[in-house]
């Protein structure tokens, strides 16, 4: 046993000795906490707290060595927590925002308070309850998400009445009063509506200038993933949220009232390529405890991934540029493996997949997935809770340290008159930083629809000036055309520091919503600009169709096609298309399974694709499925595949 | 404790030692373990959003749905929470054990003078000297009901205060086929329309039963 003891020190020193600039450790729990951790914060006097799904708060004031209490217990699924004292900590729970105390003195709450509760709630499994952060004046802000149709709505003893009216073309609804907002709750329980047109606003965090920003999550109206900055009165895209504003006169007809009436988001996160659900923002106030990117906003996300995002103010509004920080392998390949991650295989518009980087993980890295809660803890490292109840694996708690040794990354990327500063960590590799080869910079743009948008406009923008620093540790590129709408993709992937060292994340991707003259995209928000040249339509083709089919039929029809209970909600089957007979899935036609696919089913969990697939896209995954699991299997692929009439 | 994670993905060899390193390295937790009686906010069958599971005891439970009206199903046995915990798309929880009592009607306790609309608001609950208190406003009046078992340990008193000076009160009893139901410190002055003056005593308590 000493020998194996002897050995395995022997391990994790050599890796220690590749895995230098930050570690992540794992925070080992008690055996009596369930590990899905959905709030951590710490208390004023630095003691741990963190909530989990199952509804219990657990507390400790040496994460090292224990030992851990139980504070409170029962709750409602919390996804938030706030601690204003060793003895009074707040939750965001579904129904309400608690007030929890300890007034007997033994280490667990006796009062459970209810704060306010001013807003709707169903069953619903997606209406979740987010937050949760206080601002200056010790005002509490949350945030609230849409229901899913995917799960049953209950209209049973609803707090208000419902309003099932539509206000657009929305998927996800907001019967429920105050759903899709951010909500502001003073410390004495009365609540305001800050803000709507929210999604999924999973992450919530207050600057340390004291502004609201939140993170919410692609899907209708939400092209990609966003970092937006809160500001009281304004819409953020999502139609749903509209009809409770008090200006709200009915249903929206026309979608260019609402892009006109929306404020876009400071950052976008592309999806993909910077994870695709985030979770909460967080800010380095730690004074360089935890490395050179001192007062940047880190987000952690549902894939094994951290964010790091650095915004400035360009006339009067944030904008700025976002970048991986610690990233496990998120490549293609990776997620495809990792079925279990099923939000990342509906990516926005249909072709996000292929954004997805095959980029190694850092050296030493084992992140987990499902990092919706972050915390900077007053050593200065950042705790990670992690939780993916029915989407993923890997639950826990997990802190990023800093080892003292600086990364060599793009600190900050910057806009200027006529491109972008760019600084590092390090000095940079001075013949490698004026070089024109070592930048590819490209530009794309998405587009605000109800079904979401794919990449668009997307065109390469190499530099067409290139003025380096003296002492290599900053650089201008002036680019042409630099316009705004738009954001621009900065890969220097061979670019290496003075000393020879690879940069550790070289992509960056800045959100130009404005330029220093303010000037605003004034184009077309719903439609491309360039229009995608035509193909000759060459009939389906079945390695498209495979490749489709692997991304976003398999998580529930299976490999196999033989369907059944899908992934977290076993009690909803996906059909089974090696079943035959007249009542088989495969027995219909194809204009019939088209329209499923298309639109989704009636009472049956199958989602619609209509606005996530192109229909070429829908023609090349039927012809596959009828081929690989229907009566045609034995044909030769190589055969024209003929799709079957609807007559 | 910490420790840390350095590993491979690919190193299978290193994941093992380090898994036989973290081997009884369990961090421990103080003694806090819920204990009776103990209250779960979840999914409930045939309750509003977000009601209360509650467990007086290993042996009687009930459903505690703020939105319907207060106590909802009362029956001898347990709960099963699992059913809400398990999935993405999640089901309420399992009622372990047969209901005996049953309320139906949207806020049977309401201010006389409230009519049909009494306007409630869940204020929370707490414990204290062992019993479960869940707090409320009817109207602007807080209510205070304190929920135990009954001496037989087949029934749950619940016993209702009010503040000093408040208005009377209306509690509307619905019919029980399973329980037998007293009621003390008010009077009925239709059946199942019980009034409640708050001069005398302060409180007045409802009492089900399961029957034998």
């Amino acid at each position: 046993m000493e020998i194996l003891r002897i050995l395995t020190i022997l391990t994790l020193s050599a890796a220690a000795l590749r895995a230098n600039t930050y570690e992540i450790e794992e925070i080992e729990l008690p055996e009596a906490m369930v590990a899905e951790i959905s709030g951590v914060t710490f208390t004023p006097s630095g003691s741990l707290v963190v909530v989990n799904r199952p509804g219990e708060v657990w507390i400790t004031a040496d994460p090292k060595n224990g030992p851990w209490r139980r504070f409170a217990f029962g709750l409602h699924e919390p996804l938030g927590v706030l601690a204003l004292s060793e003895t009074e900590i707040l939750v965001t729970q579904r129904p309400e925002l608690t007030r929890l105390r300890d007034t007997t003195g033994d280490g667990a709450a006796d009062r459970y308070e209810t704060l306010n509760d001013d807003w709707s709630v169903t069953d619903n499994w997606h209406e979740f309850t987010y937050g949760l952060r206080h601002d200056a004046n010790g005002n509490f802000l949350l945030s609230t998400a849409l229901p899913d149709v995917a799960g049953p709505i209950s209209e049973r003893f609803p707090r208000d009445p419902l309003n099932n009216e539509k206000v657009h073309e929305e998927r996800k609804p907001s019967p429920g009063r105050y759903q899709g907002w951010v909500l502001r709750v003073t410390p004495d329980g009365k609540m305001t509506p800050v803000a709507s047109g929210f999604r999924s606003p999973a992450g919530l965090g207050i600057s340390p200038g004291g502004d609201v920003f939140i993170t919410d999550q692609q899907g209708d109206y939400i092209a990609t993933s966003t970092l937006v900055h809160v500001q009281p009165g304004r819409f953020y895209g999502h139609a749903a949220s509209l009809k409770w504003r008090d200006d709200y006169r009915g249903p929206i007809k026309d979608l260019a009232t609402l892009a006109k009436m929306r404020t876009p988001e400071a950052v976008a996160l592309p999806h993909g390529a910077l994870g695709g659900s985030p979770g909460e923002p967080v800010w380095d106030t730690t004074g360089g405890k935890f490395g050179p990117f001192a007062g940047q906003v880190f987000i952690g996300d549902f894939t094994k991934l951290v964010s790091r995002v650095y915004l400035e103010k360009v006339d009067g509004e944030y904008q700025g540029a976002a970048f991986p920080f610690i990233r496990d392998a998120v490549g293609l390949e990776a997620i495809q493996a990792n079925s279990g991650a099923d939000n990342l295989t509906i990516p926005a518009g249909g072709d996000g997949l292929k954004y997805f980087r095959d980029v190694p993980p850092r050296p030493g890295t084992s992140l987990r997935p499902g990092n919706m809660r972050m915390a900077f803890a007053p050593d200065g490292s950042l705790y990670l809770g992690q939780t993916t109840r029915g989407w993923a694996q890997g639950d826990g708690l997990q802190r990023v340290v800093w080892s003292g040794r600086s990364p060599v990354e793009m600190e900050k990327v910057e806009l200027t008159g006529d491109g972008f500063r760019v600084s590092f960590t390090d000095a940079m590799n001075a013949a490698q930083l004026a070089d024109a080869k070592t930048w590819r910079v490209s530009r794309f743009r998405y587009l605000y629809l109800p079904a979401g948008s794919p990449r668009v406009d997307e065109s390469l923008c190499p530099p067409t000036a290139i003025r380096a620093a003296a002492d290599g540790r900053s650089v201008e590129l002036a680019i042409a055309p630099l316009d705004p709408g738009y954001l621009y993709e900065i890969e220097p992937d061979e670019l290496k520091s003075a000393t020879g060292e690879a940069l550790e994340n070289p992509l960056a991707f800045y959100t130009v919503n404005r330029l220093l003259d303010g000037s605003k995209f004034t184009g077309p928000l719903s439609e491309p600009l360039i229009v995608a040249e035509a193909k000759p339509d060459t009939g389906p083709d079945l390695e498209a169709g495979r490749q489709t089919y692997a991304t976003f039929c398999v998580i529930c029809h299976q490999a196999d096609g033989s369907g059944g209970g899908l992934p977290g909600a076993p009690q909803l089957a996906a059909a089974n298309f090696r079943q035959r007979g007249p009542d088989a899935s495969l027995s219909k036609t194809d204009a019939e399974l088209i329209k499923t696919i298309t639109h989704g089913a009636e009472g049956n969990p199958m989602p619609p694709f209509g606005g996530v697939l192109k229909s070429t896209q829908i023609r090349d995954v039927l012809a596959y499925v009828r081929t690989t699991f229907g009566e045609e299997k034995n044909t030769d692929p190589g055969d024209s595949i003929k799709l079957k009439s609807s007559q | 404790m910490f420790r840390v994670n350095l590993l491979r993905k690919t190193s299978a060899t290193a994941l093992i030692l380090s898994l036989l390193f973290a081997a009884g390295s369990a961090v421990r937790a103080d003694d806090h373990a819920p204990h009776y009686p103990r209250v779960f906010r979840t999914f409930m069958p045939e309750a509003g959003p977000s009601a209360f599971a509650v467990e007086m005891s290993a042996g009687v439970a009930l459903c505690y749905d703020p939105l319907r009206g207060g106590v909802s199903q009362i029956w001898l046995g347990s709960i099963d929470r699992s059913p809400t915990l398990a999935a993405k798309i999640n089901q309420p929880a399992k009622i372990v054990g047969e209901v005996f009592y049953r309320e139906t009607l949207r806020y049977p306790l309401r201010l006389d003078q409230d009519g049909s609309k009494p306007k409630h608001r869940f204020k929370g609950y707490r414990y204290a000297d062992g019993h479960v208190i869940f707090e409320f406003t009817v109207s602007g009046q807080l209510v205070s009901e304190t929920l135990r078992i009954d001496e037989s340990g087949r029934g749950l008193v619940r016993e209702f205060s009010f503040p000093e000076g408040a208005a009377p009160f209306v509690f509307l009893l619905e019919d029980q086929d399973d329980a037998e139901v007293t009621v003390d410190g008010g009077k009925e002055v239709n059946p199942g329309e019980w009034h409640f003056a708050a001069g005398s005593t302060g409180t007045f308590t409802i009492t089900p039963k399961k029957r034998y």
